[in-house]
Parts: structure tokens; C-alpha cells; sequence
């Protein structure tokens, strides 16, 4: 069992800024459009950066000729695999304190005589206009033979087949062993099987990647970046052999990172071009490239065979999962971990066994997306969750109900659940907020509603020994600055530091400045990802913040002349709780530690629980700190001459432990639904035979406000998490059980599944028609 | 992107001088929604735009004896607002889904014919409203169908002097319906799947005369002549109408791509054919 180290709140009085939707700190520049984002940088004497990328999705590289752009007016340098002999890059995870690198995990920052995806970089063109660095593909002679290739991951598992990655394609597998799934299979009355398979997206951020790099007047390569993960600044220095200080990250507000600006972008090409030419190099991705070029989510066929008893209890489950891992191993084998130990569910089931595999092919990589892996399958466990039902005949959420994990249940690699467990409360409040049912109003219309129930985990793998650092320091005037390299990729993560810190010192928001998001000027404070930044750097804050309110408080109530626990902080004003006439500005008493040299700022460091690896035999142990709870519910109309889906109504009920601010919540819970609905319906990065067949946004659809219902968002706080106050992440757990439930009830209208995400009309009057034909 | 030159004439005459000068690549440019796109995408090359926001002649929608003329620089937006262009359904109906609401504020009825895409979207109702296409140059003025106009993908009877001033709508005053359905895989900002318009004229239970328009399901917007003329002179029901809409979706002839198989277009023109003509008679 994890050991929590909570800081103790029972100190605290009363609570007047957390709970608040409080406007953002981080709201008036965005809405007037000042906020800077980081292609919005510019510098004196600064260069434009172009990739030119591969035209073939697996080809041997016979040549390069670069001779006709280098000596082109404009062209002030081009980098090719030559240029940079062996670099290559890390895409193991930033910041694990593991010294071995995994194996196999490095990519080759510019492809030199083998490409393995359509769009890898293979040169970089720096020139002094941006028109002039597009011409990279005109002027760069580049000549290709087809090598063999492959683009399932079933076909990369054949013996003989094309490899990808060294030895046999396979990069990663987890086989979970809880109980004796074959034996407790015996004892089943009926036994459901079903495959349900998900597809290629894209994050499609606002936001393409960008970034600008320039190496200072100390030598210091210097790179402003919208980025996930300031952090980088370790594989960078690692992969240009420079030392780890001569390397600084700043990052910039990020406009949508979803996972996408997880690994490294454009980081190295445009380091490499500023160290190579001694000035400032910028370069944004075209949407094009955005699409054609970075990490997309992992594409999972998932199958399940899961016994039961007539009554409904789940006495067995055996999942496989099968994951396609694109061209390079990125998080790969993360993502799948994140799948296989979620495979049945939030779900009490003793007897499994998962069987994993994520495998390469000569597709675009694939690596981190909001819900990472857990929300693939939970498209799967809660579609198979309804065929459950559908072959028993009961109601569905009289299934999950029987089967629903309580406090203590365990997942299937044996870790417990340690919070509150809250998944009927939040199933029954999603499904109610759906309203009565309500008829078709057309022969040819089906209503249906769905639901689907999730677990995801917040916090990082708690073998990467995560932890996180801020500073809290107050001002001579009363104002507070945060400093805390968080990256803010526009979920609030700089303002729930804020809040956290007002709530603390009495000050109010507006008289708190954060800096965050630069790995050599704040305290670092890991990755935004893995929906950790307000459990980590939340924690930190508010112990840093805790730090200095008892220094002053100390103080105060010598000034005060009452006992420390009498002391409280409101309003720029120390005063004693139970006669607030006995009362100092802060800043008389912050001049008094001053003068006094008291400390009125605190670096704390917070360190997440830590557990030693998996069981290697049967992947049992611990893996993450805690986990969010919650159900979303959806009411379809399904034309069913046409296939035709409209999303009517939304609801989301999740347990977030305690909303620090209930806007932002909120903001997160309709964002998830929404991009869980373009995941359902219509979001699908086709790549066939390894060309992608949706370049733009002209082909690759995502929801828009028409597509998109109210969510009523229903925020439970059990106050169990982690985070400060008892919260928990909320990030990615919006996102996750979206699709499922559109696809449930989808096939509640219809009376058939399409178990191929995403449900497009034709897929499902194919489905229609599957029935029509049974009873024909 | 390429460099191009950018005209900005006054008035119709300099426009169509600027176009006469045909030792370059000279286009018009009206919204520019669909040539800025095409430019950055190197579908088109042109070395002279010829931007037609300021000639105030190919502007404004009259009604004139039995006849809507609407002019070339009519905004998408404009179908939505001007009464005279809201009371044909199947116009309003398509500008209603047709992109959002920003590029309707600066696509042209023009631009959509222009550019001659078989899923443009006013181009099945114009079609249903037997429009006549009128075209300016230099040496004069000529007319021809709208149905004609169309040669193939991104094909048509337009040369390179010319401009399209205005579209001419025959308006009977008899009683007349139309409607319009476009599907596509999301609400807006899509490209239309399949689109259908029908137009119909009514004489008490009898099918006067009728018109129906695809979009989308071949290589130019078309008419459906096959299934109107089972439909022409007989009486509305239910048999008709089905038949009708069977033959249209055989006389179609769309395509496989990423959005959607030939067959499924098919079987949606038979779908939507019949829902067409079963709302506009509705609306009678
Ligand atoms: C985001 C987005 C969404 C879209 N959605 C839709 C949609 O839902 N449905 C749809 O049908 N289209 C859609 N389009 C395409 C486009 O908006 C339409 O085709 C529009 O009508 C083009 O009009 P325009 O005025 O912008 O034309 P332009 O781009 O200016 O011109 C288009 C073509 O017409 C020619 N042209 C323009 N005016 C004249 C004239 N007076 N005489 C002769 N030639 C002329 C031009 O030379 C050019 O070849 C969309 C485009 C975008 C960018």
C-alpha cells in the first residue's frame, strides 16, 4: 500500500477562495488576444525554419543533394543527418530517475539512409524569409528506394515481415495475471466475447507546434517553445552533447497540448539551426505538417471475453489488446500499460488476465493523448459492459451496479483502490440529468441513451519517483509572486497555483503573479501531463505556501499577543478569529519580518507516493498514486435510413475529490465531452498504407459548436484525492468514458453495435442493415 | 505561397479591361474562400487576381417581370437575410448549412459557381430553379442555362474574359415549393456527402412540374431528369415518389473516397430524393 504524506489540513479555517469559480488570472490576455504564444515571439536578425520531410512512409535514402539550396540567395544553412553525425533523440519518458534508457527507444533527429513514416524528418532549411526556407522541398534532392513495408500491426507481428523496429516489431507488451482467469471462466453461465476497435486522431490543438531558439550571450542554447514538458531540456542538452546547464527551456502559454506536445517538437531542429548559425531561428508547423508529423493516438483493437453468472456478476475477464505504435516507440509502451491495467474497468473482477502488445509499423507514430491508453480501453470494457447486458437481458446499469468496485477493490494488477469510490453515485446522477425518456418524432428516427462509467489514473507511474517544486514569496507591498516551472497548457494549471496560494495567505488573486514554465529560472515541476500538475505542483504550492504563513503567523501572534492557532489570514489583513478587531495589515507585518530577517518566501519540493516496478511475472503492483471516478450519460437520435447521429443531450457526473474552482471543472468536463464526441463521430486520421489521407482540417473533422450539445456538467467532491484539499485530477478523466457512451447509445437506438470507433453514418446503416438481414 | 498581383478595379469596365489582358494568368477574385485556399495549396497559380469587392454593377437581387436576378457578388450570408432570397426554401435551406458563419459573410454565389465543384452547395438549388447564368466581357453579354454552364470538376463554359454579372431565376406565380437537404459528417463546415434540391410546381393533386438537382454524386452538380420525368404530369403518392427516387439515385454516378462509398452516396440520394419532395409538397 502507498503511504500518503498529505499535509495536514486541519489548521485551516474556513475556505473563501477555494470552491470559487474565480475568474483566471490568465483570462484578460487571452481574451483580448495580448497573451503571447510562442510562434508569436519574434527577434532581431531572426531566421525561418523548414523541415523537409519524407514523401514515402518506408524508403531507403539514396541520396541527398543539398548543394542547390545551399548556395540559394536566402539560404543561410541546411542540416542534414551529415551534419549531426549519430544524434538522435530520446523518446524514452523525460525526468525517470531510472539510469538505464529502455532499449530501442531512440529516433534519429533527421532520418539518414532509411525513412520509416511518411513525413520524417530528413533536412532543416534556415533562410532569412519564410517563403524562402518553403522552397527546402524545390531546391533538396532527395532520392528514395521503396523498402518493403508494413501497416498493421498484425501484419508487423508475422514472421518474415518488414521490421521497423529492431528485433521483431514488438515494442512493448504487460501481461497482467490476477487469478485464475481460465479456471473461473469454467465456472461462468455465459460467456460474452467482443472486439471493438478505435482509430488514429489527432490532438488538433489551436495551437501548431512552435518555437523559436537562439544561443545567448553565455553560450546557453535558449529555446521558447509551446511545450508540455520544459523538462526536455535534458534529452536536448543530451541528444546536441551539450552539458545539462547550457540548456534553457522557456516555455510560453501553450494553446492545446492534449498530449501533443508531450514529446519533444521542434526543439531540435531549431537548436540545431541556431547553434549551427548563430542567430534566432523560428518555426511554426503548418497544420499540414502538424497533422502529417507528430505523435497521433495509439489505434487499439481490443478483445474481450468476460464471464458472468446469470444474475450478472463478472466471475472472469481475459482481455487482449493489440496497439499500433506507428514508426517510432515514443510513449508506446506507457500508453499500453495505461490500457492494459484499466482493461475491465472500474469493475470488482478477481480472476484476469490481459494480455498486451503494442507493435510497429510504417505509420505516424503514435505516443501521448488526453486519456492515454485508458481511454481506448474504456471504449472497449464499457461497449462489452452492454453486451453484457444486452445477453443476459437486464438493464445495463443494473450489470455495472452488481459489478462496480467499492473502497479496497483492487485493479487487475493488485493495486487498491484507496479513496472514495463513488461510481453508482456519479452513474445514477449523469443518467437522471438525461431527463425522461423521450419518443422519436419520425418513423425513421431512433432515440437512444448511454452510459459509460471510467477509472483514470492522475499522477505519474510511481516507479518514475515524481516529484515537484515551487517557491511562494511574499512582497514588501503585500503582493505574492509563485514561481513554479509548470507548464500552462491552458487548463489553468498557473491559476489553480494562485488560489491555492490565496487561499493560504488571505491575498487576494489579483495581487498574485505567477511565473511558471521555464526549466532554468522557476523551480522545475515535471511534466504537464498525466493529469498531475495540480496534484504535484498544487501540493507543492500549498506546502510552500503553508511555510511562510507559519513564519508569519508566528510572529503575528507575538504582535497580537494571542496563541498561533488564533491567527488568520484575509484580505491583505492578519487578525485573531474570534475578535477580528485585533488585527495588522500584512504588510506592517511583513515589514516586521523583514526588518526582523524572517523568511517571507519558501521553496518546498513535493514528492508523490514511490513503489518499486511490477511484478515482471504477472505485472502485479502498484502504479499510481490515486484514481478519478465518474460516468457520463448521452441521449443520440440515430436516423436510421441514413446512419445519421445527433448527440441531444450530455451529461457528466465526476468525483474530483474537491473543486479548487468549480469554472475551471467545469471548463474541463465540457471540453472532454467534446472531444469525446469527435472521437466518437468523426475525428479519424486515415492513414492508408502508410499515406495520410486527411492532410487538413478540410478532411480530418472535429466537432463544431453545431455538433456540440450542452454538457451538464455535475461536480461530486468526496474529498479523498490527493491534491491539495482533498482534490482530484480532472484533466483527462473528462475525456474518457465520452465515446463509449455515444456508442451505447447508439446501439440502444439501433438494436446493433458498430464496434469501430469512429461511428460514421455509413458504419452505421451497415449495422442496420446487418439486423434487417438477420430477420429477413 | 506564391506571389501574385492584386487589381482592384472600380468599376465593371476596368475589371473586364484587367481581364482582357490575357498574356498572364489573370482569376477574379470575389470572397477568395475557395482561391486563397487553392493558392496555398498550389491548385491554382494565378500571376493577377482581379478583386471584384468594388464594382458595385454585379451587386444587389431585383425581381423583374417573372425573374430574380441576383447578382455575382451576392454573399452566402445575403441568401439568409434579403426577403427576396429567403422565400425560395431551397436557397435559404442551403445557405443555412453551407460553411459557418464567417466564410458566409464573404463567399459569393459567384465564387460557388466559379470554382465548379460538384459539391458546391447553392448549385443543386439553382439548378432546381432552372437559373440562367449570365456572362460579361469586353465584346458583350451572353446567356446560357446554369446547367450548362457546368463542364466537369472544376470545369466550365466560361472564358477566361469573362465574368459572371448575375444569375436569372424564372419566378412563376404559380404554385411552386421547393427544399434542400445536405448531408454531410458534421453540422457545419462540411463538405456535402450528398446534396439534394427539388423544386416542384403543384396543380391540385398533380406534379405540374418538378425539378430535381444532386450534388456531390458526380463530376458536375446535376439534374435528375430521369426521375423527374416520371414524376412530370402525374399525381403525387407515394409510389411515384419512391420510384422517382430510385431512379435518380441510378441516374447519379458518385464515387469512393475517405468520406463515404459510391454505394452509401447512392442509396442517400434515393433516401434524400424522397424526403425532398415529400417536404416541399409539405410545404405547399
Ligand atoms: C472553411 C470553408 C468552408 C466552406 N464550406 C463550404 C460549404 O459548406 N459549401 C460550399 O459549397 N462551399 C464551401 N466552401 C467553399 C467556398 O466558400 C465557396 O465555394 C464560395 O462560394 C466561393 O466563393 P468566393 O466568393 O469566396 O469565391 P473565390 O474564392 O473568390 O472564387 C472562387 C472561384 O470563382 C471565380 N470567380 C469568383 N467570382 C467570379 C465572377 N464574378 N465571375 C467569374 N468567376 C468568378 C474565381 O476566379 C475562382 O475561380 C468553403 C470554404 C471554406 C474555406
Amino acid at each position: 500500500m502507498i503511504r500518503l504524506d498529505q499535509p495536514n489540513l486541519a489548521n485551516l479555517p474556513e475556505l473563501r477562495h477555494i470552491g470559487k469559480p474565480l475568474p483566471r488570472i490568465d483570462a484578460m490576455g487571452k481574451v483580448t488576444g495580448a497573451t503571447k504564444y510562442a510562434g508569436d515571439y519574434v527577434m532581431p536578425n531572426m531566421l525561418h525554419a523548414k523541415v523537409l520531410r519524407s514523401k514515402y512512409p518506408s524508403a531507403k535514402i539514396l541520396r541527398i543533394d543539398v548543394s542547390k539550396a545551399r548556395g540559394f540567395p536566402g539560404i543561410v544553412a541546411v542540416l542534414t543527418a551529415d551534419d549531426l553525425p549519430g544524434a538522435r533523440v530520446t523518446t524514452d519518458i523525460p525526468g525517470v530517475t531510472d539510469t538505464a534508457k529502455r532499449a530501442g527507444t531512440d529516433a534519429p533527429i533527421l532520418a539518414k539512409d532509411r525513412v520509416r513514416f511518411m513525413g520524417e524528418a530528413i533536412a532543416i532549411v534556415a533562410a532569412e524569409e519564410l517563403a524562402i526556407a518553403e522552397r527546402a522541398s524545390d531546391l533538396i534532392e532527395v532520392d528514395y528506394e521503396p523498402y518493403p513495408a508494413v501497416f498493421t500491426p498484425a501484419e508487423a507481428m508475422q514472421p518474415g515481415a518488414p521490421i521497423v523496429t529492431e528485433p521483431d516489431n514488438i515494442v512493448a507488451r504487460w501481461r497482467i495475471v490476477k487469478g485464475d482467469a481460465d479456471a473461473a471462466m469454467k465456472n461462468a453461465d455465459v460467456i460474452v466475447e467482443g472486439t471493438y476497435k478505435t482509430q488514429f486522431i489527432d490532438h488538433a490543438y489551436l495551437e501548431p507546434e512552435a518555437g523559436i531558439a537562439w544561443v545567448d550571450e553565455n553560450g546557453v542554447l535558449t529555446i521558447r517553445v509551446s511545450t508540455q514538458v520544459v523538462e526536455h531540456f535534458r534529452s536536448i542538452a543530451a541528444a546536441l552533447q551539450l552539458p545539462q546547464n547550457k540548456v534553457h527551456v522557456m516555455g510560453a502559454l501553450v494553446g492545446g497540448g492534449f498530449g501533443g506536445k508531450e514529446d519533444i517538437t521542434v526543439e531540435l531542429f531549431i537548436g540545431l539551426a541556431a547553434l549551427k548559425t548563430r542567430r534566432p531561428v523560428k518555426m511554426i508547423y503548418t497544420r499540414e505538417e502538424s497533422l502529417l508529423a507528430h505523435c497521433k493516438r495509439h489505434p487499439f483493437t481490443i478483445t474481450h471475453k468476460t464471464g458472468v453468472t446469470r444474475s450478472g456478476r463478472i466471475v472472469a475477464a481475459q482481455v487482449n489488446m493489440l496497439a499500433d505504435s506507428g514508426a517510432y516507440v515514443y510513449l508506446s509502451p506507457y500508453v499500453l500499460l495505461y490500457a492494459a491495467s484499466s482493461a475491465v474497468g472500474p469493475y470488482r473482477v478477481n480472476n484476469v488476465t490481459v494480455n498486451a502488445c503494442a507493435v510497429a509499423t510504417n505509420n505516424t507514430f503514435t505516443s501521448a493523448f488526453r486519456g492515454f491508453g485508458a481511454a481506448q480501453a474504456c471504449v472497449a470494457y464499457e461497449q462489452q459492459m452492454d453486451e453484457i447486458a444486452r445477453e443476459l437481458d437486464m438493464d445495463p446499469r443494473q450489470v455495472r451496479r452488481i459489478n462496480y468496485a467499492q473502497a479496497g477493490d483492487t485493479t487487475p494488477n493488485g493495486q487498491a483502490f484507496r479513496g472514495a469510490v463513488w461510481l453508482e453515485e456519479c452513474a445514477q446522477r449523469a443518467w437522471d440529468a438525461l431527463g425522461e425518456e423521450t419518443k422519436a418524432n419520425a418513423p425513421h428516427m431512433k432515440i437512444g441513451r448511454g452510459l459509460a462509467s471510467y477509472m483514470q489514473s492522475y499522477g505519474r507511474i510511481t516507479w518514475f519517483h515524481d516529484t515537484s517544486q515551487a517557491w511562494v514569496g511574499l512582497e514588501m507591498d503585500g503582493s505574492i509572486v509563485i514561481r513554479c516551472g509548470v507548464p500552462d497548457i491552458g487548463g489553468g494549471q498557473m491559476n489553480t497555483l494562485a488560489q491555492i496560494t490565496a487561499e493560504v495567505l488571505g491575498v487576494p488573486m489579483e495581487r498574485i503573479t505567477v511565473y511558471g514554465t521555464d526549466s532554468a529560472l522557476t523551480p522545475l515541476a515535471g511534466t504537464t501531463t498525466a493529469t498531475r500538475q495540480m496534484y504535484m505542483s498544487g501540493n507543492a504550492t500549498y506546502q510552500a505556501a503553508l511555510a511562510v504563513r507559519k513564519t508569519l503567523a508566528e510572529r503575528a501572534s507575538q504582535h497580537l499577543e494571542c496563541e498561533l492557532d488564533e491567527i488568520d489570514f484575509a484580505d491583505n489583513t492578519v487578525f485573531v478569529k474570534n475578535d477580528a478587531s485585533q488585527n495588522m495589515p500584512l504588510t506592517q507585518l511583513i515589514a516586521i519580518c523583514a526588518a526582523e530577517g524572517l523568511p517571507r518566501a519558501n521553496l518546498s519540493l513535493f514528492k508523490a507516493p514511490f513503489t518499486d516496478k511490477l511484478d515482471p511475472d504477472n505485472a502485479q503492483g502498484d502504479i499510481w498514486p490515486d484514481y478519478t471516478f465518474g460516468a457520463q450519460a448521452v441521449k443520440v437520435a440515430v436516423d436510421t435510413e441514413t446512419g445519421e447521429v445527433r448527440v441531444l443531450k450530455s451529461a457528466a457526473c465526476h468525483d474530483v475529490g474537491r473543486a479548487l474552482n468549480p469554472a475551471a471543472v467545469a471548463g474541463q468536463i465540457e471540453g472532454g465531452a467534446a472531444q469525446g464526441l469527435g472521437y466518437a463521430l468523426m475525428e479519424d486520421v486515415q492513414i492508408v498504407n502508410g499515406v495520410t489521407l486527411t492532410p487538413s482540417f478540410a478532411e480530418y473533422l472535429i466537432p463544431t459548436a453545431s455538433d456540440i450539445p450542452e454538457t451538464k456538467t455535475i461536480i461530486l467532491e468526496s474529498g479523498t484525492g490527493l491534491g491539495p484539499f482533498g482534490a482530484k485530477g480532472i484533466g483527462e478523466p473528462a475525456l474518457t468514458p465520452m465515446a463509449p457512451a455515444i456508442a451505447n447509445a447508439v446501439a440502444d437506438a439501433i438494436g446493433a453495435r458498430v464496434t469501430q470507433l469512429p461511428l460514421t453514418p455509413e458504419r452505421v446503416l451497415e449495422a442496420i442493415d446487418k439486423i434487417e438481414t438477420r430477420f429477413s | 505561397m506564391r506571389d501574385f498581383e492584386l487589381l482592384q478595379p472600380k468599376n465593371l469596365a476596368d475589371a473586364l479591361d484587367a481581364l482582357a489582358q490575357n498574356n498572364a494568368s489573370v482569376h477574379p477574385l470575389a470572397g477568395g474562400t475557395d482561391m486563397l485556399v487553392d493558392i496555398r495549396a498550389q491548385r491554382a497559380q494565378p500571376d493577377v487576381l482581379v478583386a471584384l469587392q468594388n464594382v458595385n454593377e454585379l451587386r444587389g437581387v431585383t425581381r423583374t417581370n417573372g425573374h430574380l436576378r441576383v447578382g455575382a457578388s451576392t454573399t452566402i450570408a445575403e441568401f439568409l437575410k434579403n426577403p427576396l432570397l429567403t422565400e425560395h426554401d431551397a436557397l435559404r435551406q442551403a445557405a443555412s448549412v453551407f460553411a459557418n458563419p464567417l466564410i458566409r459573410n464573404s463567399a459569393t454565389i459567384a465564387g460557388n459557381i466559379g470554382s465548379a465543384s460538384p459539391a458546391g452547395d447553392m448549385l443543386p438549388p439553382l439548378l432546381a430553379f432552372d437559373a440562367q447564368i449570365e456572362l460579361v466581357s469586353k465584346n458583350g453579354t451572353r446567356t446560357m442555362p446554369l446547367n450548362e454552364f457546368f463542364l466537369g470538376p472544376r470545369k466550365t463554359a466560361r472564358n477566361a474574359n469573362e465574368l459572371i454579372s448575375n444569375l436569372q431565376l424564372p419566378i412563376s406565380n404559380l404554385q411552386t415549393a421547393s427544399a434542400f437537404y445536405k448531408l454531410g459528417l458534421r453540422q457545419a463546415d462540411a463538405i456535402s456527402l450528398v446534396s439534394v434540391a427539388v423544386w416542384l410546381q403543384r396543380d391540385s393533386d398533380m406534379i405540374r412540374d418538378v425539378r430535381i438537382a444532386l450534388g456531390a454524386v458526380a463530376p458536375r452538380p446535376m439534374r435528375a431528369t430521369r426521375a423527374e420525368e416520371i414524376l412530370h404530369g402525374q399525381i403525387f403518392n407515394e409510389t411515384n415518389v419512391k420510384e422517382a427516387a430510385r431512379v435518380a439515385s441510378e441516374e447519379c454516378a458518385p464515387i469512393d473516397d475517405l468520406r463515404a462509398s459510391a454505394n452509401y452516396r447512392r442509396r442517400m440520394v434515393n433516401v434524400y430524393v424522397r424526403r425532398m419532395l415529400e417536404q416541399a409538397w409539405r410545404n405547399f
